[in-house]
């Protein structure tokens, strides 16, 4: 977590430009609208003044109910934990980090093989989470293909409630949304309780471009409704899903997030959304949505930039990369997506240290690299504090031209809090590093992965809690295998 | 020089056919094709078609110039949004002015299968499948696109009534990702298992699923899409 960075807000747009995309925006989402699949939100759309077509589907929003919905909208969503020291609160420019999600295959630390993805390998990721201190939201890192493919989600979040107390981030993957939320409601001891102790969150996306899909439609109201945060944002890929034209992509994005918002604050006044979008490119020559591509890092400042413009809670992206293994790429376009989302001042920055292989294959010693970018990332946001004491002109003048700083109680006192230590990063001279087995980054992530699943355990739930939420899998599991 | 090299590589009377296939016509139609000029593409189709030339020529004009697309795409000389708009010009030229006449002379023209193409019931995921689409018409298939969120009952009624020999199903979300199984099924409830292929894709969907759920074969690519259909129809790369 960076609390408040002091410096590196990046800002890409002038107020000019600003101004010119929010018009943009507003213009595409009155000219052209969108398209809702949802018959309810249609009727919702229809019942405060926007323009209906109920054959087409197409909604043409007029510009003052997508400001009334940005007005309406949560200044602060608080995101709780478990364990209230994991709460987090999702305003102005605090960053926050969090796993990626939906992986299929796992890079598996115990054979360096590529398989396909498990419950336990779920629960693993989320202890390694749980552990790790510059982790602030867990998100369940694979899909559990080793359940029906109907359920999966249950057993998703499943694993995640059990083996972590920080803040729980699932993803729509078109399943009820009501089966989640009343598994996390049997944590906090019922659905009222739920709203005071939001340890539920949900990633829905409308499909690009412009198109409200009809089961994320429901889940964004169902979400809006339970007053739980909802992340509502769109991920297409420029030249295919999106125009060419980065400016174009953003107004595009723009809207989609936007008119989810003007959903979701009409369902429910107040309602937790956050703002952003994953929008990338389409790779010209393998057609892949690129997960390490410059212009999603752009478009995570961008999004930020308006988010705060706006006064949105903000989501964003970094932590990933295309390479398909642990190599000097993944750890390069993991560290560039992390410098430019954390300088961003998002609130949620998702898919750390998780992806490889374009969001298909989740890497737990990626993780632990993250954990360490992060934690560098967060050194140079602090910034430099200046002060008399800081200044140091007392011990510079005790020392003299041509003396040491070694010894000096100036620096006892100030060392550790102004310096980083590496936890990962290796600093031996080179014959040290030979004689310790020569090892590099990806080794020691693996090493320190496997030291820390050995040793953590999370807080357990109590044997009741735990019962009432296999219960309640149970349940869900019948009744949808049941259809 | 040039001529020199020719005249001793190539025997002459095979420069002079190749001069004779390569009409002024031809030679147009790759130009617009390798260009992207759409307009200029429908512009030579129409005049030679007023002039009285073979729409059947016209369709194997239109074809080589689609692989030398696909070979230019293939050596990273064109990028994808240049092999789908050159893919669509063909696909518009061959659908509005060359198929109406093909049939009235009784001919259909050529193709290497007919693709049935389409996204499963509840996902109205498109771009991917619309791509994998465009990469096989540009490969010499004939793509039969059922669109997005096609119901099982909608796989069947296309494979009865058309010449179908590869059914196409494209999936991006886990929970929709059943319904590919789901039409399998259904096929085989139909007796028309064993008269396609079928081929699954999407995201999530990986060579294991697709062993699982009885499917011919998996592509995460739309270029191993291409060379999939061809290995399980028995066609050769050349």
């Amino acid at each position: 977590m960076i609390e408040s960075p002091k410096i590196g807000i990046f800002e890409i747009f002038s107020r000019d430009e600003l101004y010119r995309i929010h018009a943009a925006t507003l213009e595409l989402l009155e000219r052209t609208g969108v398209r809702v699949e949802e018959e309810k939100a249609l009727e919702l759309l229809n019942s405060i003044g926007a323009d209906v077509n109920f054959s087409t589907k197409i909604v043409k929003i007029p510009k003052h109910i997508v400001e009334d919905a940005i007005k309406y909208s949560a200044r602060t969503v608080q995101f709780a934990g478990r364990n209230k020291k994991f709460d987090l609160k999702l305003e102005g420019k605090r960053v926050n980090f969090g796993l990626g999600e939906g992986a299929i295959n796992i890079l598996d630390y115990e054979t360096g093989s590529i398989r396909p993805s498990t419950k336990t390998d779920i629960i693993n990721a989320t202890i390694l989470a749980d552990a790790l201190s510059n982790i602030d939201f867990v998100m369940p890192l694979f899909t559990a293909q080793d359940v029906p493919k109907p359920v999966m989600p249950l057993h998703d979040l499943h694993a995640s409630l059990k083996n972590t107390e920080k803040p729980i981030m699932v993803v729509d993957f078109g399943l009820d949304a009501t089966y989640l939320i009343n598994m996390a409601a049997s944590v906090v001891g019922g659905r009222d309780k739920l709203k005071d102790r939001p340890i539920l969150g949900m990633y829905s996306e409308p499909i690009s471009p412009l198109t409200h899909g009809r089961e994320h439609t429901r889940n964004l109201i169902e979400f809006a409704k339970a007053e739980l945060p909802i992340v509502y944002i769109p991920s297409p890929a420029s030249c295919s899903t999106a125009p060419a034209t980065m400016a174009g992509a953003i107004v595009q994005s723009n809207a989609e997030t936007l008119s989810g918002n003007v959903i979701a604050q009409f369902s429910k006044k107040g309602a937790r959304f956050i703002y952003g979008a994953d929008t990338t490119n389409m790779d010209q020559r393998t057609g892949v949505f690129s997960y390490g591509a410059p212009e999603w890092m752009i478009v995570n400042l961008a999004m930020a930039q308006l988010g705060r413009h706006y006064e949105l809670p903000i989501w964003s992206t970094g932590g990933c990369s295309d390479s398909k293994i642990l190599d000097g790429q993944a750890t390069l376009e993991a560290s560039l997506s992390l410098f430019a989302a954390a300088s961003s001042g998002a609130n949620l920055i998702h898919d750390v240290g998780s992806f490889l292989n374009f969001g298909l294959t989740g890497s737990l010693e990626l993780i632990t690299i993250c954990d360490e970018i992060i934690s560098m990332i967060s050194y140079i946001l602090k910034g430099v504090e200046v002060t008399d004491e800081t200044l140091a002109l007392d011990v510079i003048d005790k020392v003299g031209p041509g003396g040491q700083f070694i010894t000096q109680e100036h620096t006892l006192k100030f060392f550790k809090k102004e310096h980083w230590m590496p936890k990962l990063l290796d600093r031996q001279t080179r014959s040290t590093w030979e004689k310790t087995g020569s090892k590099d980054l990806a080794t020691r992530a693996n090493e320190r992965t496997k030291d820390i699943l050995s040793k953590h355990q999370p807080t357990p739930l109590s044997k009741d809690i735990e019962n009432d939420l296999d219960n309640e899998l149970r349940k869900a599991e019948k009744k949808i295998l049941e259809k | 020089m040039n001529e020199i090299i020719i005249r001793k590589t190539i025997p002459f009377y095979k420069i002079h056919i190749l001069l004779i296939h390569m009409s002024e016509t031809a030679h147009e139609i790759k130009e617009a094709l390798l260009t992207l000029d759409r307009e200029k593409l429908i512009q030579t189709t129409k005049t030679s078609l007023d002039k009285g030339e073979n729409p059947q020529e016209l369709l194997y004009a239109i074809t080589a110039a689609l692989r030398e697309v696909g070979d230019k795409f293939e050596s990273g000389e064109f990028f994808l949004v240049e092999l789908v708009s050159a893919g669509e010009a063909a696909k518009t030229v061959i659908s509005e002015y060359l198929k109406p006449l093909l049939k009235k002379i009784g001919s259909e023209g050529k193709h290497l299968g007919v693709i049935a193409i389409g996204t499963v019931a509840g996902d109205i995921h498109d771009i991917g499948k619309s791509i994998v689409a465009s990469m096989l018409f540009t490969a010499g298939f004939e793509i039969l696109d059922l669109g997005v969120d096609v119901s099982a009952e909608k796989f069947i009624e296309t494979v009865k009534n058309s010449n179908v020999d590869v059914v196409a199903m494209s999936a991006l979300l886990s929970t929709t990702l059943p319904m590919q199984r789901e039409t399998i099924e259904a096929l085989k409830r139909q007796d028309l298992r064993d008269k396609v292929k079928v081929i699954v894709g999407g995201s999530p969907v990986t060579e294991e699923w697709a062993k699982e759920i009885g499917a011919d074969g998996f592509a995460d690519n739309a270029s191993e899409a291409v060379r999939l259909v061809k290995k399980i129809l028995d066609i050769s790369e050349r």
